[in-house]
């Protein structure tokens, strides 16, 4: 069925040539380069991720003075 | 603190710069996969092949919005790990669970009876394929459906109990998710994308009268889509007065910012229109209004369905004051919310330093402690009750553009579908009728997105209500490093609508040279 729906397909051609490239894009360029997720790149482990969330969450400017 | 705030506002520019272009495809997938749906009914209950022309036709323009919409709200979920981690962790069991049903159960539900909908013709039976549109259809309202449990949580942060040591909120009981907030923004943001669609297909329909091609087509596309779109109009307005019950309720300064109301009353009046006067501050005697004409006693019905009920303005909640069923409540005022915010924040310290120590006693002592002043936990991050206040001039336009763009749609869609219906030969004739129609179709986009403006411009600045604002659900990131993706969303996105609407286009004017009356 996909691969008949494919051939059979007009205006659909451009729209996967869109999708595919919008794909490639988002995932190998846009997340890998621009997305890391900080508090896994970061830390280790999920114990050193929390304590890393409580050090900011916990500590406003007034909170230092 | 500067780069924190250019942090702050920027993630918070490019994340409202996704979802407005994200809300740009969605809601027409929402109706238009309804509309489409309905037209593949008529045809097998009737077998008349031209409802097999139509609803193929309109099937493509889906084809083409869902092509091109699908996955950009994807983004979203990039921009929580990079730009607002301390959000991701902080609410991560809570939030992830909508949003991995939706990506498990309704994604693959789309994509699987999508396939059977857009390629099955002539390979499965017509039963098949026409349940296999519905549920194409049915899987998207699923989709937005756990999207919108997750915002109205944001929103409406309940069962869910934090954990000092994880330093996460973790969830305590899944039903309380689907809330009164959630279930009236479910339906409401559906319904607008059928209120929508309809727009959109009279819109398209016209543009074949305007041509002079396909007179019966268009008329048929006009009659489903009117239909559909006056239903979803109708039924988003009554589950929109819910959802300003449900505002009243949860989030009173939001319903007061809408207003720009510093002072409630009893049988408070709205402002049906009105320019907010930008000198007017919560701490100044300023007058709220440069210029207003009120509807008596509207705020209370709205809000209160009681035309005496008090509603409270913005320094009413600031004090802590408020009435419900005649007795002068004392909620808690702002200052004492900020005060028990760092008293929670301040044991949320202690219970770190015990943990470093070793020292269980102290750690479950100060553990019952964050516990008792939780519910404020957000407000610690204050130093003043005004900067718990949305900004009031957006919010109280952007409901007014909503309401009023709303109000215009239904005379449009009962002008329309009346006249159609009682003079077809006059309002094939009536061109300036055709032009309106097709300057209506980028109206209804600004009503919906105005919505979406309303419903979380007037939340600021809460990531989640209460508990987290943007200056704390921030990521500790370069605001260089924000700006450029900005920018670089902003390329993309404009790119992905131009090819959206220039295919559309190339493929509404190729149609009207075809017969799409067989």
């Amino acid at each position: 069925m996909y691969r008949d729906g494919f051939r059979s397909m007009t205006i659909g051609r451009t729209l996967w040539a869109i999708v595919i490239l919008k794909l490639i894009v988002l995932f190998f360029v846009v997340k890998l380069i621009f997305f890391p997720n900080i508090l896994q790149r970061d830390y280790a482990d999920d114990e050193a991720r929390a304590a890393a969330v409580r050090t900011h969450l916990s500590h406003t400017p007034d909170s230092d003075k | 603190m500067d780069n924190l705030i250019s942090v702050v506002d920027w993630s918070r520019w490019q994340f409202a710069m996704t979802a407005i272009y994200h809300w740009l495809f969605v809601p027409l997938t929402l109706g238009l996969s309804v509309i489409v749906a309905v037209m593949e009914s008529i045809y097998l209950k009737t077998n008349d092949s031209k409802w097999l022309t139509t609803t193929k036709f309109w099937m493509t323009l889906l084809a083409i919005n869902f092509a091109i919409g699908v996955a950009t709200g994807i983004i979203l979920e990039f921009e929580f790990g990079t730009n607002w981690s301390n959000y991701s962790w902080f609410v991560g069991d809570i939030f992830g669970a909508p949003l991995a049903i939706e990506g498990i159960l309704a994604f693959f539900m789309e994509a699987t009876f999508g396939a059977v909908m857009f390629f099955g013709w002539n390979k499965v039976s017509k039963r098949f394929h026409l349940l296999s549109t519905w549920l194409t259809a049915i899987g998207a309202s699923i989709s937005a459906l756990w999207i919108l449990v997750a915002n109205s949580w944001m929103q409406y942060p309940v069962g869910m109990r934090f954990d000092a040591m994880q330093m996460r909120n973790v969830m305590m009981d899944f039903w309380s998710l689907f809330s009164g907030v959630a279930v009236n923004k479910f339906f409401h943001a559906v319904l607008s994308g059928w209120a929508l669609s309809g727009v959109f297909v009279i819109g398209v329909s016209c543009f074949f009268l305007w041509k002079r091609s396909n007179r019966e087509f268009a008329i048929r596309s006009i009659k489903v889509g009117g239909w559909i779109g006056l239903a979803g109009l109708l039924l988003c307005m009554w589950t929109g007065d819910g959802s300003a019950v449900e505002v009243t309720r949860t989030q009173p300064m939001k319903l007061a910012a809408m207003e720009g109301l510093y002072e409630g009353s009893s049988g408070q009046s709205i402002v049906a229109l009105g320019i907010v006067n930008p000198e007017k501050r919560w701490n100044n005697d300023e007058e709220p209004y440069l210029f207003e004409i009120s509807v008596p006693k509207g705020l209370s019905i709205l809000a209160r369905h009681d035309m005496d009920a008090f509603v409270p303005g913005i320094n009413d909640i600031i004090r802590g004051v408020d009435v419900v069923d005649g007795d002068t409540v004392n909620t808690v005022s702002y200052e004492e919310r900020i005060r028990r915010g760092r008293m929670a924040q301040a044991s949320l310290r202690e219970f770190a330093k015990a943990m470093d120590e070793g020292d269980e006693i102290t750690m479950h002592y100060k553990a019952e402690e964050i516990q008792e002043n939780f519910p404020y936990f957000g407000y610690g991050y204050f130093n003043s009750p005004g900067e718990a206040i949305p900004p009031v001039a957006l919010t109280f336009y952007m409901f007014r553009v909503m309401v009023a763009l709303g109000s215009y749609f239904l005379l449009f869609y009962v002008v329309v579908l009346f006249w159609v219906y009682k003079r077809e030969d006059s309002f094939v004739a009536a061109r300036w009728m055709q032009l309106v129609a097709m300057v209506s179709v980028p109206l209804m986009w600004l009503c919906s997105e105005a919505g979406w403006a309303v419903a979380e411009v007037g939340r600021q600045p809460w990531t989640v209500q209460d508990l987290l604002p943007t200056c704390a659900a921030i990521s500790d990131i370069p605001v260089s490093s924000v700006i450029v993706t900005f920018w670089m969303f902003a390329g993309i996105f404009t790119i992905l609508l131009a090819a959206e609407v220039s295919i559309m286009i190339n493929w509404v004017n190729k149609s009207t040279r075809k017969d799409l009356n067989k």
